[in-house]
């Protein structure tokens, strides 16, 4: 007697269902629950649930294998009739074991009212790894407060930081404030500072792994209780839309000395990151690289920096792996040429990321990048137009062993780069913007490493590769009739040549490429 | 050209190649035995339910290979059965689940399409304790987890 059937035919079963039926059907027993619950709870689309009838039933979903919770957007946050707050509050609540947070503000009303009850919630899961807050809208301290409370926390990301006097307190907080206060002031205020008398300086040497193990050692914490306590957990810190100051960020920092990344979109009002205009930024630049030894990732967004700026705060990233630099007035070349230059990056560069609005071309530098640097996994440059043949010698050149002399005739636009010396060229390296002198002393070869490779390539004329590879395949300046005649039976070789040797970079995912030809 | 299916209970039936060959299964294994009169056994087949399959594929003989609807969206697919195939589905609920489990086993997309479209069909519309009745499923939650689905799943009621 059969008087049950698969789980996979349940499911299909569950496909031909609206949720009503499906809501009947998962109700029937235990082996139907499965199939017809998992169909109703992904059927879900905004036009089909009322989100508080969805919200109401989700908090007895999570199960100690659920660990990450975001919760988006949402008038949930706020309270509701028969509801003292609302309902994404109740679930956090009822889930201190989170190990990853996620959330949004819908508004600035809302978040007034409810972040310091968010914040007194979150404070208590010790699991916590990952906490992110978009529209942060606190008492000045919280977010120092937060970090305290989570020594355990791993990335803490804030995003639309205002400070906000009119909070609810949590009286926790009132608490731990009053406590740092009177710290404060029984003399312990200022321990960074920005003067290069600020007993942190002690620290010189902690580039060595014993300094990263006594971090505190040096710098200890008037608020924690004691000296001994292991290094707080935060590697990656983002501060986005933020009003920033160097002096406010160094504070912040100053007890995570495994602070591996370092995000920053500020705010128009905030410090410019140019020696000239801030006095502070220097001795900023100098304290951030010995507070945190650990800095390998950094990305910025809408900062106001120029090239003597981004070379000062480079000078905290020594072993800097990763790069991401977007909407600044610098322009992409500049940058680059700052990267080439400093000593050690071509050993340790991974990723290039710069999506700026720049109107000068930086495919010179984005060339020698690529020939220098190989161990980058990721490159991507806005501005960067590669000219094909330059492009293919790179490649080749491992290959061939040494370039014939029609090669060296393609390098030559290379030289022109010449006549932009770089800024604040760091010794030796500056020569190897021209040759390719240490191409031969390194092991590995150009691109080994890539797997994403976002620039532009250009051809000679439009007949390099095949025209539906174009960024612009319909543009005007070929009338369809001679683009039909053209296209027939042609063949590529400048583009079978550089996919051949792309296809060599095994690791490599070719759709991030654009092509394009010179008119 | 004809071969020769074993019911579980050890009943011949000798079916033209093309009817056994709406079976997947049964299309396979003689790709993979080749040109052989041996009979093939289906020991997850009873010959009762072996005869409703094979009148199936009588029918559908000629049928063109389905294209598989793919889409998630429930108002989009169709419910609807043709008049024959919901004739032909007209038997008890332990029949029902017998040919299912059947075209499933012997891999016959559409007898297993008609199948779980008829048991949704039966599905709609009734409460769970409905539902219960009409599949012989025995309620194996307690009454607290059973309000417990309920609540959470209110918000689904009318849609």
């Amino acid at each position: 007697m059969v008087t049950t059937l698969p789980t996979e035919v349940l499911i299909q079963v569950s496909s031909y269902l609206n949720p009503a039926n499906l809501a009947s059907a998962c109700c029937v027993n235990h082996a139907w629950f499965i199939p017809f619950a998992s169909k109703l709870w992904r059927s879900l689309h905004k036009d089909q649930f009322s989100q508080e009838a969805l919200l109401g039933a989700l908090p007895q979903r999570l199960g100690p294998e659920c660990t990450r919770l975001i919760i988006m957007e949402a008038p949930v946050l706020g309270p509701t009739a028969g509801r003292k707050y609302g309902y994404a509050i109740e679930i956090l609540e009822r889930n201190p074991d989170l190990e990853e947070v996620s959330v949004w503000f819908p508004n600035p009303v809302e978040a007034t009212r409810q972040l310091m009850r968010v914040v007194g919630i979150v404070v208590r899961m010790k699991k916590l790894r990952k906490l992110c807050i978009d529209g942060f809208m606190a008492p000045e301290g919280v977010l120092e407060y937060l970090l305290e409370m989570l020594p355990g926390l791993e990335e803490l990301s804030i995003e639309m930081w205002q400070a906000n006097p009119d909070a609810v307190l949590d009286p926790d907080f009132v608490t731990w404030r009053m406590q740092r206060m009177a710290s404060e002031d029984a003399g312990n205020r200022d321990r960074v500072g920005l003067t290069p008398t600020a007993p942190a300086t002690s620290a010189t040497t902690s580039a060595t792994p014993s300094a990263i193990l006594l971090p505190a050692g040096a710098s200890s914490s008037a608020v924690t209780t004691s000296t001994t306590e292991p290094p707080r957990q935060l590697r990656r810190l983002s501060l986005i839309d933020i009003e920033f100051s160097f002096e406010y960020f160094l504070k912040l920092v100053q007890d995570y000395p495994l602070l591996e990344s370092i995000t920053l979109e500020v705010s128009e009002e905030s410090a410019h990151f140019r020696p000239g205009e801030s006095p502070s930024y220097i001795p900023f630049c100098e304290q951030l690289g010995i507070l945190c030894p650990r800095l390998d990732q950094l990305s910025l967004r809408s900062v106001e920096i120029n090239s003597d700026g981004l070379e000062y705060l480079l000078s905290a990233f020594p072993r800097l792996k990763r790069i991401a630099i977007a909407n600044t007035p610098m322009a992409d070349c500049d940058i680059l040429r700052i990267l080439l230059n400093r000593s050690g990056y071509s050993e340790i560069l991974e990723e290039i990321d710069l999506t700026q609005d720049s109107s000068r071309p930086s495919g010179v530098e984005t060339l020698e990048v690529l020939r220098r640097f190989h161990r980058l996994r990721r490159l991507r440059v806005t501005s960067g137009t590669i000219m094909v043949g330059p492009l293919i010698q790179v490649f080749l050149i491992q290959r061939l062993n040494g370039a014939d002399d029609e090669q060296q005739q393609e390098q030559q636009p290379l030289q022109q780069q010449q006549q932009h010396p770089p800024a604040a060229s760091n010794q030796a390296n500056s020569e190897d913007l021209q040759g390719q002198g240490q191409m031969h002393a390194t092991p590995t070869r150009p691109g080994e490493h890539l797997e994403k490779l976002e620039v532009t390539i250009v051809g000679p004329s439009r007949g390099w590769a095949p025209p539906a590879l174009f960024v612009d395949e319909y543009d005007d300046r070929y009338g369809q009739q001679e683009r039909d005649a053209d296209d027939a039976d042609r063949t590529y070789p400048l583009y079978n040549t550089l996919t051949t040797l792309l296809k060599d970079k095994t690791l490599l995912d070719m759709d991030g490429l654009t092509l394009d030809y010179e008119l | 050209m004809t071969v020769i299916l074993v019911s579980s209970d050890n009943q011949d039936f000798k079916v033209d190649k093309e009817v056994a060959e709406r079976s997947i299964l049964i299309k396979n294994m003689l790709e993979d035995v080749g040109e052989s009169d041996s009979p093939i056994p289906l020991p997850n087949v009873t010959s009762a339910v072996l005869t409703k399959v094979i009148e199936y594929c009588e029918h559908h003989r000629n049928d063109p290979v389905q294209v598989p609807e793919e889409t998630d969206d429930p108002r989009k697919r169709s419910n609807d059965i043709e008049e024959w195939d919901m004739k032909f589905m007209q038997v008890d609920q332990e029949m029902l689940f017998e040919i299912i489990l059947a075209a499933n086993y012997l891999d016959i997309k559409p007898l297993l399409d008609v199948g779980c479209k008829t048991v949704a069909n039966i599905i709609k519309g009734k409460t769970p304790e409905e539902i219960r009745k009409a599949f012989n499923i025995v309620n194996d939650f307690t009454p607290e987890e059973e309000a417990q689905i309920k609540k959470e799943n209110e918000w689904a009621e009318d849609r």
